[in-house]
């Protein structure tokens, strides 16, 4: 029995494996369609930092980005291009795009990072605490405070942490941390919520019962029960990665950090078509890979599931 | 118990509901409470500089109750009408992607291939960090309204209500009263709508009381970043980016972090009673 549920878990995870690619173009074919339905077009844009441009010469500007043949034809070069993790110059500047996400994606990368450790760090605890001691009064207190923090916008949370003297526009992982924390704070409340909900749930069942009346103390059955009640938090991980990201263009806005949530913003107001199409492709990327990583974490947390033919 | 009973009985479900009564009340009597001289406060939302041009950015008095704004409007009176922005675009955005969420969901049942294919939109719905399509959206089309910030949020967010919609309705699907229904010769469009969609859209009605209290966060952000509600229109969100803009002063920004985190809290609080009043038997 224990193999064939390890088997399953292995077909799950190569039939997820191979649907990858199938996504990619799916996330990718949607961003390049609603980006190319943008009134004006590379052309344009660049005619605009130059005055006077002639019919003529944007007709050249447009032969010269591939703008005069079909989207699919576009869309197929672009993909091509894009797989050699080529993604084209800046609309704005010239610069290759790959080079602009190479300086950015480490600013976000370590504050997603800082978020999630803080997140999983105080709501583990937290909210194990808050299901054990369920039936005190503190206890109900701290969960319906969690209630509250969770209705809080980020902006005002990012603006208030600001002003309360946080650095602007940090360039260390420590300057970074009050900005993490920001980001951390609804992910950590929602992170909480669901291992109290767990362990509440955990406590009640059969094995920590049993556990129990054969004289284990109170904090032994916590022990096993956490374990248990700390998978669905992590499942909850992987599929959080696009509402951190989201988050994360707020922070970024506030604290002064160039990461891609700043980039994206600025690739939205300046129309910087192919910057946008390279955010939006290694923001799924990261997502497709927090979703991949949680199920190979479920493995690790649950022994059943441990992979031993894998 | 019935429905009502077990939504009475969650703690905090009826003062969410209160507090989101109130709040409805106060947007439909914006301009009764707030709209120029002769009413409770007296200036209009866009009312410049009522009190002479000095009276920009003025923090809190007996005239300005919350103080005003960097153009010297009353930022009581945009507060109170900024209500009916959070109130439009929360429900109406919650309202079209649960339709779309429950019609592409349930289109699961239609056989293995329409599922597969619908699946497979589903899953590239979720993969898209909300933001970042949000900005696109608004980036594609060029001047924003409050509809096309409505519709924006709808378009990221339908694929949840989808997901948690397929799941169900394939559960359902296999329960025995559709085989009976099918038995006794029931057609494809009967078993659908009378005995799979009404039990199938319960975990999606359940999600959009929450879901307003997210869309209104939403929207807030998107405002806050300059992408959502246009500019002279009083919004919460508006109001945060002014406090931004202003060197944080706290009377732009407490009154709307306040007026979101009640609206938020209250959406998901009757959010937990109805997912009380909607779990049959019993509940905990």
């Amino acid at each position: 029995m224990l193999a064939s549920r390890d088997g399953s878990r292995v077909r799950i995870l190569a039939r997820r494996l191979l649907l990858v690619p199938a996504t990619l173009v799916g996330i990718t074919l949607v961003t390049f369609a609603l980006l190319h339905a943008l009134p004006g077009d590379a052309a344009t844009v660049q005619a605009g930092t130059s005055r006077g441009a002639s019919p003529e010469s944007l007709a050249a500007m447009r032969h010269d980005y591939g703008l005069d043949r079909p989207l699919w034809s576009q869309y197929a070069a672009w993909l091509g291009r894009s797989a050699r993790l080529d993604f084209g110059a800046s609309l704005v500047d010239g610069e290759p795009v790959r080079d602009k996400l190479a300086r950015a994606l480490p600013v976000t990368l370590a504050l997603a990072f800082l978020a999630t450790i803080l997140a999983f760090g105080v709501a583990v605890p937290l909210g194990a605490a808050l299901g054990y001691y369920d039936r005190c009064r503190w206890a109900r207190a701290s969960s319906a405070a969690l209630y509250g923090l969770y209705a809080l916008p980020g902006a005002a949370v990012a603006l208030l942490v600001l002003h309360a003297g946080a650095p602007w526009g940090a360039r260390t992982l420590l300057g970074m941390l009050p900005a993490a924390a920001c980001l951390a704070l609804a992910e950590m409340v929602k992170l909480a919520r669901y291992q109290r909900g767990a362990v509440v749930g955990e406590l009640a069942a059969d094995y920590v019962v049993t556990a129990r009346a054969k004289g284990h103390g109170p904090r032994g059955a916590v022990a096993h029960a956490l374990r248990n009640a700390l998978m669905p938090t992590v499942t909850l991980l992987g599929a959080e990665l696009p509402a951190l990201l989201s988050a994360s263009v707020i922070v970024e806005q506030v604290f002064g950090l160039h990461g891609i949530g700043m980039m994206a913003l600025d690739a939205v107001l300046t129309r910087d078509v192919p910057l946008l199409l390279a955010i939006t492709t290694v923001a799924a990327v990261a997502t497709l890979a927090g979703v991949l990583a949680a199920d190979v974490a479920y493995g690790l947390v649950d022994p059943r599931l441990r992979g031993r033919s894998a | 118990m019935n429905a009502w009973q077990r939504f009475r009985r969650t703690p905090g479900a009826r003062l969410g509901l209160a507090i989101l009564v109130g709040f409805v009340l106060l947007a439909a009597a914006a301009d009764l409470v707030a709209g120029g001289a002769h009413t409770l406060i007296p200036y209009g939302p866009e009312e410049q500089h009522p009190g002479g041009v000095t009276a920009v950015l003025a923090p809190p008095s007996r005239a300005h109750w919350l103080g005003t704004d960097d153009r010297g409007r009353d930022v009581a009176a945009r507060l109170i009408h900024g209500t009916r922005v959070a109130l439009l675009v929360g429900p109406f955005a919650v309202a079209l992607y649960v339709a779309l969420g429950l019609v592409i969901g349930l289109g699961a049942t239609l056989g293995r291939a329409t599922d597969f294919v619908l699946g497979r939109l589903v899953e590239v719905g979720l993969m898209f960090p909300t933001l970042l399509l949000l900005l696109a959206i608004q980036g594609v089309t060029s001047s924003t309204s409050l509809a096309e910030v409505t519709l924006a949020i709808a378009l990221t967010q339908w694929p949840h209500v989808a997901r948690l919609t397929r799941a169900e309705a394939l559960r359902v699907a296999a329960a025995p009263h559709v085989e009976a229904a099918r038995a006794v010769g029931a057609g494809r469009a009967r078993i659908l709508g009378v005995h799979i969609f009404p039990l199938a859209a319960t975990p999606a009605l359940t999600s959009a009381a929450f879901g307003v209290g997210q869309a209104v966060l939403f929207e807030t952000a998107l405002t806050f970043l300059g992408f959502g509600v246009p500019a002279p229109t009083a919004s919460w969100g508006e109001l945060l980016a002014q406090a931004q803009a202003s060197g944080l002063q706290p009377w732009l920004l407490v009154p709307p972090t306040v007026a979101i985190a009640l609206v938020v809290m209250s959406c998901n609080l009757v959010g937990d009673g109805v997912r009380a009043a909607l779990s049959s038997g019993a509940a905990a």
